[in-house]
């Protein structure tokens, strides 16, 4: 049963990931056809693949998450900036997977792509002002509300915070949290998450960064945020861009 | 829908897969056209240059509907199988029903295009816990073959062979099965023309037995080959019923043999049944 599982999430990797096909590239820094190493290290934008963060990270999660449902660290699985949905997709398939009865999995993004810079409150995010042209980033909620049905995954406990985050998360119904991944690429959306929702992180619980290895504003809000709290848990790799902490249990 | 099990959750992900609904595909519609058939349509000279070449083909591409994908009546441009959600969904109710009630037998199909329906067989032996079944995968891994109609006189007209889209090489089927985590040992090639291979085919014992070759011949030749080495309580698979020369082969194989178990219709274009 356990090997099951196994071949079901991992068929789900598999297939959010597009590697079974092998669908082309549309990110404007990488070669248009398909290349399986770069997909596997989300080094690409995929033409239909369902998410762009590669093998690595899934795995990833499935190992956090793993450990989270092992000692039955309380809370809720959410991603901030999910684009097509994958990830988030991928932590209901593991509930599933695990026959969790409770938790939720929220889904928080603009569904508009990302904000233009907002230099005056946060001039951080100086040089990332193309970001929010790149229309490949903007994905609508009815699309990826579509891409969670596509895998039989899409019930109520799938929740959905739509909006900028600056406006969503200080009222985010979310309670308490035990996986929380951050995408938001921007200096603002990374340091207005971790102002609204790592308070709600369950000691024990983790917190991933998907761009803090590539995106030196991502980086610099994460920096700032855990100095201003006094967090010092560890910062852990995931690959050549995405990183990981647990929450102490004090 | 929280209460599926695993190996539910696994061989319901792997249809969706298999058939490509769980991502956007699109489809042949009527299959390659010839360019003969391109050149009364179309005036323009270049056009007329380029299809006039012996290896130049055209294709339409149009978005797949989701009512022929679960029916089995559109070519996918992607998918590794053709045969539908419902086929797919009758065999897995075959292959259950032979490992649960222990009907002894390996399992084959004859005529399997891009290995689909073979690569569904080899997962459901694993989600079941079955240890010792073998998938059998047998084709010419070169297309339909030419009607012989001095011999099989029902296959006249049967211009199947000249759709190069049904040609799969065995390396392709194989590097399908392989993407899917599921080739091994327990997957077994019979490559060539049904009528050199299934009269020698080294398979001793079938419980499910496949059949999608379409034409008479290839129909004929793996019922007569074939329908001995089927276990009481082992299926029969007809996929193309449909098609008045299959239809032919089965009706004809099944009066000689007095068979009289009863056909019963999968969907508009297959049907099976138990052999008593």
């Amino acid at each position: 049963m356990n090997e099951l599982r196994g071949m079901y999430l991992d068929l789900m990797k598999r297939c959010l990931t597009n590697m079974i096909y092998g669908d082309g590239n549309i990110s404007p820094f990488a070669p248009p056809e398909y290349d399986a190493t770069r997909r596997a290290e989300a080094r690409d934008w995929p033409a239909h693949a369902h998410t762009m963060i590669g093998r690595a990270r899934l795995d990833n999660i499935q190992a956090l998450a793993e450990i989270v449902l092992a000692e039955e660290t309380p809370g809720d699985f959410m991603e901030c900036g999910v684009w097509r949905g994958g990830a988030t997709i991928f932590m209901r398939a593991i509930l599933r997977a695990y026959r969790d009865p409770a938790r939720r999995v929220w889904v928080a993004d603009s569904f508009a792509g990302l904000p233009p810079p907002d230099l005056t409150r946060y001039p951080q995010d100086r040089g990332l002002e193309a970001f929010s042209t790149f229309e490949a980033l903007a994905v609508s909620l009815a699309q990826v509300r579509d891409n969670f049905a596509r895998y039989d995954l899409l019930d109520d406990r799938v929740r959905f915070v739509e909006g900028f985050f600056s406006d969503t998360l200080p009222t985010a119904p979310v309670e308490q949290i035990a996986l929380l991944r951050l995408d938001g690429d921007m200096y603002e959306s990374t340091f207005e998450a971790l102002t609204h929702l790592y308070p709600k992180l369950t000691p024990g619980g983790f917190c991933i960064i998907d761009d803090y290895g590539d995106i030196a504003p991502c980086k610099r809000a994460v920096e700032d945020y855990r100095r201003a709290n006094d967090i010092t848990e560890a910062i852990e790799v995931v690959d050549w861009a995405a990183v990981y902490w647990r929450k102490s249990k004090q | 829908m929280s209460t599926k099990d695993p190996a539910a959750l696994y061989l319901d992900l792997l249809q969706r897969c298999l058939t490509r609904t769980v991502f956007e595909d699109g489809c042949f519609p009527g299959g390659v056209i010839s360019a003969q058939n391109f050149k009364r349509r179309l005036g323009d000279a270049d056009v007329q240059f380029l299809l006039g070449r012996e290896d130049m083909e055209l294709v339409f591409r149009t978005l797949q509907d989701p009512a022929k994908r679960a029916e089995g009546t559109d070519w996918p441009l992607a998918a590794e199988t053709m045969i539908g959600e419902k086929r797919m969904a009758n065999l897995r109710a075959c292959v259950t029903e032979v490992v649960q009630q222990k009907v002894p037998g390996d399992l084959i199909e004859t005529g399997v295009w891009r290995g689909g329906a073979c690569i569904y067989m080899r997962a459901l032996l694993e989600a079941l816990g079955d240890t010792e079944r073998s998938v059998w995968v047998a084709d010419s891994f070169q297309g339909l073959p030419k009607p012989d109609v001095d011999q099989y006189p029902a296959d006249r007209g049967a211009d199947l062979y000249t759709q190069t889209v049904l040609a799969v090489p065995l390396e392709q089927v194989r590097a399908n099965f392989a993407r899917y985590g599921l080739l091994d040992d327990r997957v077994k090639f019979l490559k060539g023309w049904f009528r050199d291979t299934l009269p020698t085919a080294p398979i001793k014992t079938i419980s499910v037995l496949r059949l999608d070759g379409d034409l008479y011949e290839s129909t004929i030749l793996a019922l007569d080959c074939l329908y001995p080495k089927v276990s009481s309580g082992g299926f029969v698979i007809i996929d193309d019923y449909v098609l008045e020369f299959c239809r032919k082969a089965v009706e004809d194989y099944r009066t000689k043999h007095a068979i009289t178990a009863e056909i019963v219709a999968i969907d508009r274009t297959a049907v099976f049944w138990k052999k008593p």
